[in-house]
């Protein structure tokens, strides 16, 4: 009888493991530990640039709001359509949800202007005020990119469109820190994100 | 009763290899060259990437078809979106990927090389 009990508890344990692994979990990403255990959170720096509307926008303004940040440019010729595709299936799953927000920047800001930003937007049939494409200075992009949001942008000659940057699409809370990222041109990766979307905005009702 | 078995696994294996998938290479091609814009399903992004389905260009217009990949094209919509041209398409690779997109989302119709040859070599350059 008991060597079941043992053989039944270890079976239910194996099991748990492994719906686990399959849940994503939501963590503090890019916080650094202290020698001494310490934790210093990883803010996203105050930058302030514009939107398809011509609003000028802040962090300041992102935050109380849940919101999804990637990076493109409107010519790009190779990932950046199949991650705005992607970011378009997220933004139909957070409709029905409150304050959330989604933040797509230019990394080509001297051909993506407003005007363009705006265009772009139209033609994906999305509301304004849900959806900000976000365009300015060009180095003040390139650093949130590369060393806040931890998405690799960079200005490339050879890369096709000139521009060579990852597709990654960022998950961030209320307070405007990271907790989870998916891998924009992986649809599964995507559908992952939607559950940890659900998540973040379970620990706020 | 053993070789029975072991006959009907046979066949079975032949039936199955035999069906391979139809163009194989034409997909390889669209996986590569074009799926980025108009997507694995073809159904493309908003005005700005045209879908597949339903396109003039895999129905009445397809013999525009060839020139328009090997040249690319202007959105219409947004002055810095267009579509790359394709060069680096040989005659035979096109008619793979016409006949995959045919197949896929226009009306099946059959695209032979002889014909995107004489299409493609009277392209304006």
């Amino acid at each position: 009888m008991r060597s079941r009990l043992v053989l039944f508890s270890t079976i239910m344990a194996l099991l748990m493991a492994c719906e686990q692994t399959d849940r994503p979990e939501l963590r503090y990403i890019g916080d650094i530990i202290e020698p001494d255990g310490s934790v210093t959170p990883h803010e996203i720096r105050p930058f302030e640039l514009v939107d398809q509307l011509g609003r000028k926008i802040t962090n300041e303004d992102l935050k109380g709001n849940i919101h999804l940040v990637d990076f493109f440019f409107t010519s790009c010729p190779s990932i950046c359509p199949k991650v705005t595709k992607q970011m378009l299936r997220l933004y139909d799953h957070v409709e029905e949800m409150d304050d959330v927000l989604l933040i797509s920047h230019t990394i080509d800001p001297k051909r993506d202007s407003v005007a363009v930003l705006k265009l772009y937007a139209d033609n994906l049939s999305i509301d304004h005020t849900r959806w900000l494409f976000l365009t300015g200075d060009k180095d003040e992009i390139m650093d949130l990119a590369n060393e806040d949001y931890f998405v690799a942008a960079m200005e490339s000659p050879d890369a096709p469109g000139g521009f060579d940057h990852s597709g990654k699409i960022l998950l961030l809370d209320k307070d405007a820190r990271i907790r989870g990222f998916c891998e924009g041109t992986d649809p599964e990766s995507v559908d992952q994100m939607m559950l940890l979307i659900d998540e973040l905005g379970k620990t706020y009702e | 009763m053993n070789k029975a078995v072991t006959c009907f696994v046979l066949i079975l294996c032949l039936v199955l290899g035999c069906k391979t998938e139809k163009y194989q290479q034409g997909r390889i091609i669209y996986e590569t060259s074009c799926l980025n814009c108009h997507m694995s399903d073809g159904s493309g992004l908003g005005e700005m990437y045209p879908k597949l389905k339903g396109s003039r260009y895999l129905a009445e217009d397809i013999e525009l078809l060839p020139c328009l990949i090997r040249q690319g094209a202007q959105s219409r919509q947004l002055e810095t979106v267009y579509m790359p041209g394709h060069p680096e398409i040989t005659t035979a690779s096109m008619t793979n990927l016409i006949n995959y997109m045919s197949d896929m989302w226009g009306d099946g119709r059959v695209v032979r090389l002889a014909e995107v040859t004489a299409l493609m070599e009277s392209c304006s350059k």
